[in-house]
């Protein structure tokens, strides 16, 4: 008894680890599709944000799944910590740059706040 | 107290370091405290261990919003996902957030939590006015913004004390 339900949560962990891995790609190539669609900088932005949230956390969480050992889960979930913190820096640090360089975001008409 | 922060740093960077060595023989563990101390010295001798550097009672409190702020992470990316599939739908706008931190690390931890969720991206933080100035990809992201209450959950992370 006890081991067919061991059994039922293996299989359970890899369906859901494969299931989040394919789900992760998805956003990925949603995001990589926003790269090319979206009409300015600032808006591409938000289709990177795709690939480092939903794409990169979704894919972590399924090797997270998938993984043999817990040294190997260890160092994943370091990584998905690391990434947490530093890719809204790293996006930050390009929205301001462009806007010191001068890059006028394109506005909605029905924007309030105009640039001052 | 320059103990109290040497001290978390070192358990901090011993903990990685069990965490990633592998190797448990005595020699080594030892090896591996004395580094840990060692770069924690060096880390306040730098003049890096301050509040600014090592938030302790933000980072102890991190786990509370995480849920909250993963539950929006995923609703948010939907969204953007359905503009993406129709680009013509896009409203870009500007808008300046108030932000009610009153620490340096807890004003960065909202503009952080800001771009982390896509659909909004911090693209200034003023720190003399608590002003973020926002890009959003359409209204209701930035709707979403006028809702205080991403501000207020990181405003609790900063703790009383402070």
């Amino acid at each position: 008894m006890v081991n067919d339900m061991l059994i039922f949560i293996d299989i359970a962990r890899q369906i859901i680890g494969i299931g989040a891995l394919l789900l992760g790609s998805l956003a990925i190539v949603i995001g990589a599709l926003g790269l090319l669609r979206l009409g300015d900088v600032y808006q591409r932005m938000h289709g990177a944000g795709i690939i480092d949230t939903g794409g990169a956390g979704l894919v972590l969480l399924g090797l997270l799944l998938l993984s043999p050992d817990w040294t190997v889960a260890v160092r994943i979930a370091l990584i998905g910590g690391l990434l947490i913190m530093t890719s809204p820096t790293a996006t930050h640090a390009i929205a301001r740059a462009a806007r010191f360089s001068g890059v006028e975001p394109i506005l909605s008409t029905d924007s309030k706040e105009k640039e001052g | 107290m320059p103990i109290k922060a040497i001290s978390a740093s070192t358990a901090l960077m011993f903990g990685l370091w069990l965490m990633l060595s592998g190797h448990y023989t005595g020699l080594l563990i030892s090896l591996g405290l004395i580094s840990a101390i060692g770069a924690s010295l060096i880390a306040y001798r730098m003049g890096v261990l301050d509040e600014e550097g090592l938030p302790l009672g933000l980072l102890i409190r991190l786990p509370k919003v995480s849920f909250w702020l993963i539950w929006e992470i995923l609703k948010s990316n939907i969204d953007v996902a359905r503009v993406i599939i129709n680009p013509a739908s896009a409203r870009p706008q500007l808008v300046r957030v108030k932000a009610s931190q009153k620490t340096v690390a807890g004003l960065v931890t909202y503009a952080n939590f800001i771009t982390l969720t896509p659909g909004t991206v911090s693209v200034n933080v003023d720190e003399t006015k608590n002003e973020i100035l926002v890009h959003g990809l359409t209204k209701s992201f930035c709707d979403g913004l006028a809702d205080p209450e991403m501000d207020e959950r990181v405003s609790a992370l900063e703790g009383k004390s402070s």
